[in-house]
């Protein structure tokens, strides 16, 4: 019962998510254009990452097991390390390319917000298939 | 290094899931510990090694 009710509460920022994505489509007052698809596809994407997120953390303790360990804890840590630093690679083109184009400032923050959450997914996906292994390397 | 875990958990008939929950990972944290892919704690390793009933030693053989 507590794991349900647990699941239950893990997907309402999901689900909100998925609702105000809705409310901003309805409510749009133009079609979408190229960079109204991309965000769109992006926090869908995110939202989809959250979701698989939990459900990984629900699997674990269905079987009675913990969700969160030292391996999961330095695969974040690590994902984020690495996240962060490429983040300033994108900042930087943004900066020089995309600054002087039609896009206002808060539309571009935001795509460069989704865009260091898309960094750190493909990151945190990256270490969860090839392991952190090499740590101890010199 | 040399990690033994998926040797002894056979010597045992113990499943990946039993030993997670006996050490307290989950039990992805197992199966990249088996492939080699991660360097545990050594609060892992001893916890690891004590259901086991040996010393890290044996169960984290250094090459």
């Amino acid at each position: 019962m507590k794991t349900k009710h647990k699941l239950l509460v893990s997907f309402i920022s999901p689900t909100l998510g998925v609702i105000l994505l809705s409310l901003w489509a309805y409510m749009a007052k133009e079609p979408f254009n190229t960079i109204g698809y991309l965000i769109f596809g992006l926090s869908i994407l995110l939202i989809g990452f959250g979701l698989y997120f939990k459900v990984l953390r629900f699997n674990n303790e269905k079987l009675g097991l913990t969700s969160d360990d030292e391996f999961s804890k330095r695969i974040k840590e690590k994902a984020a390390s690495k996240a962060f630093r490429f983040s300033i690679y994108m900042w930087f083109f943004v900066i020089i390319f995309l600054t002087n184009t039609e896009p206002r400032a808060k539309i571009i923050i935001g795509l460069g917000f989704l865009g260091m959450g898309l960094i750190f997914f493909l990151n945190w996906l990256y270490y969860s298939k090839v392991g952190i292994s090499d740590e101890n390397k010199n | 290094m040399k990690i033994r875990i998926k040797e002894l958990r056979a010597r045992d008939s113990l499943t990946q899931v039993e030993l997670a929950q006996r050490v307290g990972v989950r039990r992805e944290t197992i199966v990249f510990l088996e492939q080699g892919k991660y360097n545990p704690s050594l609060k892992l390793a001893y916890d690891i090694s004590k259901v086991f009933k040996m010393t890290i030693e044996e169960v984290f053989v250094m090459k």
